[in-house]
């Protein structure tokens, strides 16, 4: 496999095409020939090893092509139109308190995007009231050791977006790292982290925080082809196995909300 | 992170050391079992079995493991990272039938690295059955893993840094033990000759079939790539020298005395077989360390594909 990758990857750099030829059928002539005698070991426990790269291949395959057709249902909006709103909804009494900081895990790389789903559980379900908004987008970059972020003050106090650029080496710790940016915005006075309740504040209790993580699962509304259901049950199977986003991203689990989505939404 | 760390962009001893630690685990352990799965593999015992076989050997792990990985492979890596993944990482386009290749790649690795420490601890073990046929190797082998994977959840760094300078003893031992036998009988040096392995596929009843067990001594080549990471592009180069000459010297010393012997009396493994007598036990303790070593090495890497 690593022969035929890297055939694609030298042709891709252009390298001469008569080379990697030549590569590709020596390598693939003694790697062949090891595949057909290593076969006949399959009834004396070579079945075993079958399986078991079998059980990681559907595993692996689940996970990247049903992440894949999901993500091809992610729609975006501009978050402009919205901006007034998180306003009003901030400061409208009416609407009981969520948590004074709510904190959103995106997927948007847009700066001025978000997922529909995210606008749809501010506001659209129950709304949900809180003090500051923080969106938090995770780019897990090609680079094994990247670790840096960026903040950006969409409207200040009130909606925030970090950026963590993080290399495919580190470790996605996004609760800690989001807990020591918010040391450093409190470091430099950009923020205060106290309660936000009158009766606690003086007493310096720190300001809380929920996260919501948005799951969006299948319904059977909708046609799908037959290779795209097999995908999809592919992926539930491998969630199942695999550890939830909550661990993955390694977020609080005793105060993350993780809220369900239809893939696709009907808007009324 | 940086700055405490081995420089390992730089050829240095301790990197090399290092190496023969990470990389080789795997690849470093196959003359436990791979002769003895030819021979025992073999429909009839001839001349030709074991220079075939040899030569079989020796071209495999000239044209899969330095050719391919060490020369060509390894020059492909992600900002020093290498791997089947990185190796993903690095394409422009990433097409479907691309991410399924990586895919089945990384589960074959990953397959390996599950059946294979189970095989190389056993083969180690089962140099005690010389001394009494009755011992039960597959409990022994159990409670060695059990201690293995007990172990991981404290983390592996302590112990971890002893593993390079005793895997220097085993490939020395390696050679050592080979190269005595070697001088006894020169001669087999001649499988060196492309035209065995050739004859040994074309002639051998079932030779073909018996690449199967060739193919043991070349498992482990993908680790030098996935490996990359940890140890240095110069540093895995120069320790592959060291073990390829260390390997070659122990499974021609290997024939040499099979073929003294003419096969395996009392189907004994010919790795121990070309031990002295007085010997057998630091070489079972020396082989059981390199193959617990081997295993955690795996372990590990099969973290990152």
């Amino acid at each position: 496999m690593t022969t035929l990758l890297l055939s694609f990857y030298l042709y891709q750099k252009n390298v001469d095409h008569r080379l990697i030829i030549f590569l590709l059928i020596v390598f693939l002539t003694i790697e062949g020939s090891f595949l057909i005698a290593n076969l006949h070991k399959f009834s004396n426990g070579g079945w075993f090893t079958i399986m078991l790269a079998s059980v990681f291949f559907i595993i692996m395959y689940g996970w990247y092509f049903g992440r894949k057709l999901k993500n091809r249902y992610v729609t975006f909006v501009r978050l402009d139109k919205y901006l007034e709103l998180f306003k009003t909804l901030a400061n409208d009494t009416s609407v009981p308190r969520m948590a004074t900081n709510l904190v959103y895990v995106i997927k948007a790389n847009s700066i001025d995007q978000v997922e529909s789903k995210i606008i749809q559980s501010i506001f659209h379900k129950q709304p949900k009231r809180a003090k500051t908004y923080w969106f938090i987008h995770v780019d897990r970059t090609d680079e094994p050791d990247t670790f840096h972020y960026k903040v950006t003050n969409i409207i200040p106090d009130v909606l925030i977006r970090i950026d963590f650029s993080l290399g495919f080496k580190v470790e996605p710790k996004v609760n800690l790292y989001f807990h020591e940016v918010l040391e450093d915005l409190s470091n430099s006075g950009e923020l205060k982290l106290e309660s936000s309740f009158d009766s606690l504040k003086k007493w310096s209790f720190p300001s809380d925080f929920v996260y919501v993580l948005i799951d969006r699962v299948m319904t059977r509304d909708y046609y799908l082809t037959t290779k795209e259901n097999i995908t999809l049950w592919l992926h539930s199977i491998s969630r199942f196995i695999c550890i939830s986003d909550i661990k993955a991203l390694q977020l609080d689990s005793t105060n993350t909300i993780e809220e369900k989505f239809q893939l696709l939404y009907i808007s009324l | 992170m940086a700055g405490k760390h081995l420089d390992i962009k730089k050829l240095s001893l301790a990197g090399v050391v290092v190496a023969l630690g990470i990389v080789f685990g795997d690849l470093g352990t196959s003359p436990l079992y791979v002769m003895k799965a030819i021979v025992n593999g073999g429909s009839e015992f001839n001349e030709l079995l074991i220079y075939g076989s040899m030569s079989c050997i020796f071209w495999t792990l000239t044209l899969q493991t330095t050719v391919k990985y060490v020369i060509i492979t390894m020059r492909a890596d992600n900002k020093g990272e290498g791997g089947i993944y990185a190796l993903f990482a690095l394409l422009k386009r990433k097409p479907a039938w691309a991410a399924t290749l990586a895919m089945v790649g990384a589960s074959a690795l990953l397959a390996d690295g599950v059946i294979t420490p189970a095989i190389t601890v056993t083969s180690s073990i089962e140099g005690l059955q010389i001394f009494n046929p009755e011992i039960p190797v597959i409990t022994i082998v159990l409670m060695i893993f059990a201690v293995l994977f007990f172990m991981q959840q404290y983390g592996t760094n302590v112990v971890g840094s002893s593993f390079g300078p005793i895997m220097v003893i085993w490939f020395l031992m390696l050679a050592t033990l080979g190269m005595v036998q070697l001088v006894t009988n020169p001669e087999v040096l001649k499988a060196l000759n492309p035209y065995y392995a050739y004859q040994f596929l074309g002639e051998y009843p079932g030779g073909f079939i018996l690449l199967g067990a060739v193919f043991l001594a070349t498992t482990g080549a993908e680790a030098l790539y996935s490996d990359l990471g940890h140890c240095g592009l110069k540093n895995i180069r120069v320790s592959w020298i060291f073990v390829k000459i260390s390997l070659l010297i122990n499974y021609f010393g290997q024939c040499a005395w099979i073929i003294s012997k003419g096969g395996l009396p009392g189907g004994v493994n010919p790795f121990y077989g070309i031990m002295p007598g007085w010997f057998l036990i630091p070489g079972i303790i020396i082989a059981t360390a390199a193959a617990i070593i081997a295993s955690q090495a795996l372990i590990s890497g099969s973290y990152t594909p």
